[in-house]
């Protein structure tokens, strides 16, 4: 089968998902896919969410490296610490410069594991889990690229974009004015998304603080923006 | 093994009781957090619900709810809630509900049990009930106090000796100087010389070293003179279970060197000045001997510096408010007693007795530093104006002049014996106070409230007594005059914003600050003066008033110790400044920059202000409420 081009996602994910069951995949992304999607009634309150991030060497997912990935599972009530994870990731792409944004040096990463050996523990975190992330060009196309580089296979999934939510709802409130004149809107930006909920800046960035930013965030969103008995299908990117 | 987040880590650790944990144990429960947000106005904890974790506020700020609905506490970032309903049974005690829209963290209980168990610190933390922080901070305070905790059976270091009355005086002092004792009890069924006000069936007498030199062989009387005609009768005496410190205040209280314990009506032991001071190596005793022993105004000048230096003695010591508070009104009442002999040596003795008056918190003996002088003067019914005016002008002049100087300030308002104003006889200020009482004017009251905390300092104190019993007679039967009260004692709140923070003002020194005294102390004295002239009560110290008030049913169960914990708290945080100040060099004041207390004291500060507010909603409903629909 062939595998989806960079930043194309399938038009249905229910054909999709039972396309790639039917593949010859490596055990857990089988696993992954047999999990079946979220019914059509699923709401928000009602799923169970995992946040995800990742540092990479710089944002092109074609060239750059995942450095670390960070998740942490939430619901709409609460967000599950014990249960997060936090993998460093070896890399021959790390430049100065994004030593600079994430702190991690190079002697961390020689004893880190390799992206193959993290993928398949991923792909079992994610498994039956609504995927959670702030901005879905990161972290579903570093993914997508980096199974497609290891196994030649698709591992695409829907997202909950928080980033998508609060561009929608920031203009869902502007005034028609500001709307036709196409008046810019406020940051998306992580850091101020959150402010703007009273949520606390966090300031050692890396990918698990940034998961649990991202559920914060949605959590916040959920209860600030009426999102509670929304079908989450509805809002899939 | 659980992930580590560096931010929860730093934030949480921050903050009591986790500070007080090991790296190790920190981490694992950090590790364990669940995180939950919750929008402004939503309930977090409903009572009854179940709790399975302690709550801490991440960002935002929640209240605190009575199970009445009544509003307990505000909670900022840093803050902790939860804590009852996990320790008792997991339910909820206290619902909770968002104030602003805010993040939760929420650590589970077994964690939480788990760590009492490891760090003693952090136990202690959650041992509490009831006013958590507060009432704990008091306790702490107590029981690093030798002198609240020891009772003065404990000090005294022999048994008395006892004489019958009609051993002749020379026998006594025989077994005295035998037994190496300075007093002795003697036991007389027969004696008649309790004063007809005292209903003391005790009545033994005691005679002393000094008695026998004094009363005998000054006064030359033969050897063989039986005791009851020179022993002391209408004895202080002391329960032999009371502390030291309260038999130390009563010593200072009357300037006497022994003091008799009871038991059961019997004389148990006497306790010397001796004891005390040999128990208590710096005690204001001595101080107050210095003050009597004063032959100038200029040598009680000298002196004054030496209260500060007591106050902060006192406190380095451990004792509570209510000690430091009586013990500086009696260093305050001694320099008063010894500006009035030095008056009289210098004017003559009186030509009509009088009685001087203590008003305001030297009445209550809740006195500080920094603090003005309030008094006036009763005077005799023979009193003529045109014959006496003049004596006591000059009397009231000299003490008060002598006062200021010593560092009791002028009442800004006028309230001083020097003002012929409050120079008046019995009858007199029983007119006054009629006025007062009976037809009760607000604006009027507002600086009256201090004469309603009166104390006879020297002369005829007998005639106080009576003023006092007819003022709380009157207070207590006339709902319009407490309810004019009352609504006074709302004047000044307390400093808590409407959201979570203190509200600051800028002090003397342009600094931001909270005045302890005007917008704690003061309006919490009012407060609990309203409910003692309600009840009934004859006391005058806000502790005393409270405890009078334990029995009656007008404060709500549990009310009054948690007030009596925020009088304490308000007062030693004021006390504390005031230390701090001196020791410093700078000039004591009533005012505390928040800043500069720990995140225990803050908390500790708030949940006091947090009650005073409470209280002055429970006055409002309790005695303006029906004069309202009137």
């Amino acid at each position: 089968m062939a595998l989806y081009p960079y930043k194309q996602i399938p038009n249905n994910w229910d054909e999709f998902y039972s396309e790639q069951v039917q593949q010859d995949l490596p055990t857990t992304l089988k696993a992954f896919y047999e999990q079946p999607l979220l019914s059509s009634h699923q709401t928000m309150q009602a799923t169970d969410f995992v946040a995800v991030d990742i540092e990479t060497t710089g944002m092109n997912a074609e060239l750059d490296d995942i450095v670390s990935i960070g998740l942490v599972p939430f619901d709409s009530r609460r967000i599950y610490v014990a249960q997060a994870k936090h993998w460093m990731i070896s890399s021959q792409h790390l430049t100065s410069e994004s030593i600079v944004v994430h702190g991690i040096t190079h002697t961390e990463l020689a004893q880190a594991p390799s992206l193959s050996e993290v993928l398949p523990k991923l792909f079992t975190h994610l498994q039956g889990k609504q995927v959670v992330v702030h901005y879905r060009y990161m972290e579903r196309e570093f993914f997508r690229t980096a199974v497609a580089e290891w196994v030649e296979q698709n591992f695409l999934f829907p997202v909950i974009d928080t980033l998508e939510l609060e561009a929608q709802f920031l203009r869902q409130q502007q005034s028609l004015a500001s709307r036709l004149l196409k008046k810019q809107l406020p940051s998306l930006r992580l850091l101020y998304a959150r402010e703007r909920y009273n949520l606390p800046a966090y300031e050692n960035h890396n990918a698990l603080v940034d998961a649990l930013a991202t559920a914060e965030l949605l959590q916040a969103q959920i209860v600030k923006q009426g999102l509670t008995d929304i079908p989450v299908r509805t809002l899939w990117r | 093994m659980s992930v580590e987040i560096q931010d929860i880590i730093t934030f949480v650790s921050a903050f009591e009781p986790f500070n007080n944990l090991p790296e190790a144990e920190l981490a694992s429960l950090c590790g364990n957090i669940e995180v939950s947000y919750y929008q402004a106005g939503s309930q977090i904890l409903e009572h009854g619900g179940t709790i399975d974790a302690l709550h801490m506020v991440r960002s935002g700020s929640v209240e605190v709810f009575r199970r009445t609905g009544e509003l307990y506490n505000r909670l900022e970032s840093g803050e902790v809630f939860g804590q009852m309903g996990i320790l008792l049974n997991g339910h909820v005690r206290y619902p909770v509900r968002a104030l602003e829209d805010t993040l939760v963290y929420r650590i589970p209980s077994q964690k939480i049990l788990e760590m009492c168990d490891l760090v003693a610190e952090f136990g202690d933390y959650f041992e509490f009930n009831e006013h958590s922080t507060l009432q704990q901070e008091v306790l702490n305070q107590a029981d690093e106090n030798d002198m609240t905790t020891v009772r003065v059976r404990e000090i005294i270091q022999r048994e008395p000796i006892y004489m019958s009355a009609d051993t002749p005086v020379r026998e006594c002092a025989q077994k005295m100087t035998e037994q190496n004792v300075t007093s002795a009890v003697i036991l007389d069924q027969g004696s008649t010389a309790t004063s007809p006000e005292e209903d003391d069936v005790l009545a033994p007498g005691i005679i002393t070293d000094r008695d026998l030199r004094m009363r005998v062989l000054a006064a030359g009387l033969s050897l063989e003179t039986p005791l009851r005609e020179v022993m002391t009768t209408d004895l202080i005496t002391i329960h032999h279970d009371a502390y030291v410190y309260e038999a130390m205040l009563l010593m200072l209280r009357h300037d006497i060197h022994h003091l008799p314990l009871v038991n059961n009506q019997k004389v148990t032991g006497v306790v010397s000045l001796t004891d005390i001071v040999q128990h208590e190596s710096q005690n204001s005793l001595l101080l107050v001997r210095g003050i009597m022993l004063q032959e100038t105004v200029e040598g009680l000048i000298e002196l004054s510096p030496q209260i500060g230096q007591m106050m902060v003695r006192m406190q380095k010591e451990g004792a509570n408010s209510h000690m430091i508070g009586t013990a500086m009104s009696v260093i305050g009442r001694a320099f008063k007693q010894r500006l009035l002999q030095l008056a009289e040596e210098k004017l003559g003795p009186p030509p009509v007795p009088y009685c001087f008056l203590a008003l305001g918190s030297m009445a209550r003996e809740e006195q500080l530093l920094v603090t003005d002088q309030d008094n006036a003067l009763i005077l005799s019914p023979n009193y003529h104006e045109d014959k006496h005016g003049l004596y006591f002008k000059q009397l009231a002049d000299f003490v008060c002049d002598g006062l200021h100087e010593c560092g009791y300030t002028y009442c800004t308002g006028g309230i001083m014996a020097s003002n012929p104003q409050w120079r008046m006889t019995l009858q007199g200020w029983k007119e006054h106070f009629s006025h007062w009482i009976e037809k009760p004017d607000p604006q009027a009251l507002l600086n009256a409230s201090i004469f309603f905390d009166m104390d006879g300092v020297e002369g005829k104190t007998v005639w106080a007594e009576q003023l006092i019993r007819f003022i709380v007679g009157k207070a207590k039967n006339n709902p319009a005059f407490l309810a004019a009260l009352a609504r006074n004692a709302l004047n000044r709140t307390p400093p808590l914003g409407f959201f979570k923070d203190f509200v600051l003002e800028i002090d003397g020194r342009q600094r931001y600050s909270l005045n302890l005294k005007r917008r704690g102390t003061a309006p919490m004295v009012d407060v609990i003066r309203v409910h003692a002239l309600a009840e009934g009560s004859l006391s005058q110290n806000s502790f005393d008033r409270l405890e009078d008030l334990a029995a009656s049913s007008l404060l709500p169960e549990g009310k009054k110790d948690e007030l009596s914990d925020a009088m304490e708290y308000l007062s030693m945080i004021r006390i504390r400044q005031q230390v701090a100040a001196l020791e410093a060099g700078e000039e004591p004041d009533n005012t505390v920059e928040p800043e500069t207390l720990s995140s225990k004291e803050r908390r500790g500060l708030k949940e006091a202000f947090q009650v005073l507010s409470n209280a002055q909603k429970f006055l409002r409903f309790r005695y303006t409420a029906s004069q309202k629909s009137l």
